[in-house]
């Protein structure tokens, strides 16, 4: 068998000065401040979850939908958890291919968001149905022509991409942690296991590469492709306001730019908590901050054709339903979402004075919140507004739909919590290539 | 056995005609208990033919469906006699025992160039029909008569259904309904009381059908501006009077609601604005 | 004188029976006969027809009378369908064009009378040669019919492909790292 020892490696040197704390901080104790948000985060998951199980025993009559706005707020929850979690592995891909020097320290927390809200988003299908225990007839009568079918399978693609884009770098960077000092007990059985005999030998490093730069290609048409599969939900009706060649695109454009916009958000908390100001740099939230912003101009430019074509023309339902969203019942909504959403982040970006972490970080929130709205403004209206006739529907969710909502966005941070208690918080290994190749070429 | 005699075998599940019978366990339930009782050996031996197959269910736009049988029903409104009363839906809530929230048939008043007019509108019971396309779990089906039903035992709930129909025909049961227990019938085309948290829709009666009776609402229709037709034997009746069925469509100028949007709509509708009620 | 009133009394009878039978007589237009038969078309794109002769009872035409044609159904019991009505022409028939859906038809002509002739119907079984009969086409299938069905599988084929290459992709990747990194003299990460 051919095994190469290059006695160049840098498993054997020493870590940068403070990297190993800085990346196994998350795990350490929480002060008394962290740890109360933590139950409070524990309390609100835990009563959405409660919320759920008595929707489900006592019916789905329970939330606010009826015959005409039949899915509600659980729809905007799935579609803009699932849209944020595209965001976090596209940035990661994208900044891995274009060898972004600024990427590491921050692609494991936007990989980490990736999969946290990928897995509360996967779970509202089941909130919406009326028969949440009958899932399995999805594989058993397998009826391809189904856009539900199709959501699921490009949920499940996409989980499998993003968990194997997640954890090829963990696997080297819990080799290259595994014997630090505060790696004890079953933390230390972990990171052994976890390592997969990584030891840090320049094949490991090379193999590693090859195979997150493979992963990274197809990651990024596979994203755009999955979300694009998950508007075919709504696209893929004849009804006015979804119909529409322009909801692949225009799913997809809203899914990373929120995507890359929670990315911020999470970074941002994360960078202050923990500590982590020496390891990620402003410049990398100001550059992200910069990606968000080419991303919201895309999208207004996708609002826009979308708003002209079907105004212009003018079809009798879309005209109604237009009217509707702009000047009528919706339009506190939707400017509130073009302002918020689109216009404030960007001026936020464009001024150099407000161009700091905390302008980002309200950007960034301000654009997270919008997308709430925005989804909202895509499903809802078309669905109120009458297919025949003039009644025009109502919807308000009920307790229990907010409750469940409230609980999956608190088990978002908590899952992120949890994860870097077991997988350490920066890439290690991926920060270290990075500077090694900087002095190189310096 | 082709497997499109296959699939048409499993659509013609016996009908029970009394809703005295006991319920008889069709081929779809069966395979449904096979899934829960070991999803492997379907992934093993069943999902791979069925995925290859020409699929019944692929509907009849696509015509690997060939809808085959003694009686191809239709419904024709006569919007001449429409007096907008409502009684259809009070005869098609007693029949299926509805709550009176639910209405398989809704009647909008709409208006044209000549004025309002009643518009009585129910399942259309499409050849092309987007619900059985986009129903992930074929709880909705065609039957081989045409008729469009949802069984109930497997409706996962998920509502694409209702999303995909553009007539805004199907009613999802989001309360338990109660019915007294002698009324309980369960099949997919007459099922009573309606199952919580899945999704009903008109089935045309077609349980009357098969007796040779005619639907709830035409019964009730005290204007008899409802008929009846089956596109086999070419005729169509209110009950009293009885028509061929092609030839009235075509002298009456009738149309189908929204055929433009491919679904090819078996429901009929002569325009007008309840004219044959004024003398 | 028992026997005289008898006499009397049945005479009167007669008479009276005689004179409701002369008045039920002259009420009662004759009847015409009415006869069924089907009128091949010469030309394929025109509907056979339908046609009824009326005869007065010597054997003349009756014309200008409305004959008024069913086909017997069972769909909901026995019912007749009212396909048409015609007038009947100077040599006593009436013609309505028909398309038949089936091969047979139990074909019912009706005359309701007028003040010269009685009312009468005639009911005949017609016979349509098979190549006229206009048969319930199931479908027409869209025009994508066969994408609509090849597509899915396809993009299930190729979604199964990347199930397939992420996996291998994370197992070889792993199984690399793994071999490289099994170090005879120990693991260095350890030191």
């Amino acid at each position: 068998m051919a095994r190469t020892w290059n006695s160049d490696m840098t498993a054997v040197l020493p870590l940068m000065p403070g990297l190993e704390e800085a990346a196994l901080a998350p795990m350490g104790r929480f002060s008394r401040g962290h740890r109360a948000s933590v139950w409070l985060l524990l309390v609100l998951t835990a009563g959405g979850i409660a919320a759920f199980i008595y929707q489900f025993s006592t019916g789905i009559g329970v939330t606010g939908m009826n015959d005409r706005v039949f899915w509600g707020i659980y729809t905007v929850d799935l579609v803009t958890f699932i849209g944020f979690s595209y965001g976090g592995a596209l940035v990661s891909a994208i900044l891995r291919l274009t060898n972004a020097s600024w990427r590491g320290p921050i692609s494991r927390l936007a990989e980490g968001t990736a999969l946290a809200t990928l897995a509360v988003g996967a779970l509202f299908p089941l909130a919406s149905d009326g028969h949440p225990e009958r899932v399995w007839r999805l594989i058993t009568a397998l009826q391809i022509n189904s856009p539900i079918l199709w959501d699921m399978v490009a949920i499940i693609t996409y989980l499998i991409a993003t968990l194997v884009f997640f954890a090829l770098p963990v696997v080297a960077d819990m080799g290259r942690l595994q014997s630090a000092d505060s790696i004890v007990g079953w933390r230390r059985r972990w990171f052994r296991a976890g390592a997969f005999g990584w030891s840090g030998t320049a094949e490991q490093h090379r193999v590693l590469h090859r195979s997150l730069t493979t992963i990274a290609i197809i990651i990024i048409p596979l994203a755009v492709m999955v979300h694009t599969v998950l508007s075919y939900a709504f696209s893929l009706t004849s009804r006015p306001g979804w119909h529409s060649t322009i909801f692949g695109p225009y799913f997809v454009m809203a899914a990373i730019y929120s995507g890359v916009a929670l990315v911020v958000v999470v970074i941002v908390v994360f960078r202050r908590v923990h500590h982590l100001e020496r390891w990620i740099p402003e410049r990398a939230i100001i550059n992200l901050g910069y990606l968000m912003a080419a991303l919201g101009v895309l999208y207004g430019y996708l609002l826009f054709t979308e708003v002209t074509t079907e105004g212009y023309v003018g079809a009798e339902a879309t005209e109604k339903l237009l009217y509707a969203l702009l000047l009528d019942r919706w339009s506190v909504l939707f400017w509130a979402f073009v302002f918020g959403g689109l216009v404030v982040p960007l001026l936020i970006v464009a001024f150099r004075r407000t161009r700091t972490v905390a302008g980002m970080t309200v950007a960034a929130s301000l654009v997270v919140v919008a997308f709430f709205i925005k989804r909202f403004l895509m499903f809802i209206p078309p669905l109120t507004e009458p297919l025949i006739g003039e009644e025009v529907g109502g919807y308000a969710p009920s307790w229990v739909e907010i409750v469940v909502t409230v609980g999956a966005v608190a088990a978002i941070p908590l899952l992120l919590i949890g994860m870097f208690k077991v997988v350490p918080v920066l890439a290690v290994v991926e920060i270290e290539e990075i500077s090694s190749a900087r002095e190189e070429s310096a | 056995m082709s497997v499109q005699e296959r699939g048409l075998r499993r659509r013609t599940t016996p009908l029970p005609l009394l809703p005295s019978e006991p319920r008889v366990v069709s081929r779809r339930e069966f395979l449904g208990q096979l899934g829960a009782a070991g999803a492997f050996v379907a992934v093993g031996g069943g999902l791979l033919p069925r995925v290859l197959a020409a699929q019944d269910l692929d509907d009849i736009a696509s015509g690997s469906l060939q809808l085959a049988a003694d009686h191809q029903w239709v419904m024709i409104f006569d919007l001449r006699r429409c007096d907008g009363c409502r009684d259809c839906i009070k005869g098609c809530q007693e029949q299926h025992h509805l709550s009176p929230d639910d209405e398989w048939i809704k009647v909008y008043e709409l208006k044209d160039v000549q004025g309002k007019f009643n518009m009585p509108v129910l399942c259309m019971q499409c050849e092309a029909a987007p619900c059985v396309r986009v129903c992930p779990s074929r709880a909705t089906y065609h039957r081989r008569d045409g008729v469009v039903v949802v069984d109930q035992n497997v409706c996962i709930g998920c509502r694409m259904c209702m999303a995909a129909c553009p007539y805004d025909v199907r009613v999802f049961n989001w309360q338990e309904q109660s019915v007294p227990e002698q009324y309980h019938h369960e099949t997919p085309e007459f099922q009573v009381p309606q199952k919580r948290g899945t999704v009903s829709k008109c089935t045309l009666c077609v349980h009357l059908l098969e007796q040779r009776l005619f639907p709830a609402c035409l019964q009730s229709c005290t204007m008899e501006a409802i008929f009846v037709g089956d596109l086999v034997e070419d005729v169509m009746s209110n009950g009293r009077e009885t028509y061929i069925l092609s030839q009235y469509l075509r002298e009456n100028d009738a149309f189908r609601f929204r055929s433009e949007l491919g679904t090819r709509p078996r429901v009929y509708y002569v325009a007008g604005h309840g004219q044959d009620l004024e003398f | 004188m028992i026997r005289r009133r008898g006499l009397l009394a049945s005479f009167v009878a007669t008479v009276v029976f005689v004179l409701v039978v002369a008045l039920a007589a002259q009420a009662q237009p004759p009847s015409p006969t009415l006869s069924i038969s089907l009128e091949p078309s010469s030309r394929a794109e025109l509907a056979d027809l339908l046609t009824a002769r009326l005869t007065a009872p010597e054997g003349g035409p009756i014309s200008e009378a409305r004959i008024v044609f069913w086909i017997r159904s069972e769909l909901f019991g026995e019912r007749y369908a009212f396909v048409g009505e015609s007038p009947t022409d100077s040599s006593g028939v009436a013609r309505l064009p028909f398309v038949p859906h089936q091969d047979t038809y139990e074909v019912r002509a009706t005359f309701d009378g007028d003040e010269v002739w009685g009312s009468v119907e005639t009911i005949r079984q017609i016979e349509f040669s098979p190549s006229r009969v206009i048969r319930y086409e199931p479908t027409d299938p869209t025009q994508l019919g066969s994408l609509r069905f090849v597509m899915p599988r396809i993009m299930g084929i190729v979604v199964g492909l990347i199930w397939a290459a992420l996996l291998a992709l994370a197992f070889f990747t792993l199984r690399s790292i793994k071999r490289l990194g099994s170090i005879p003299d120990g693991g260095g990460a350890d030191r």
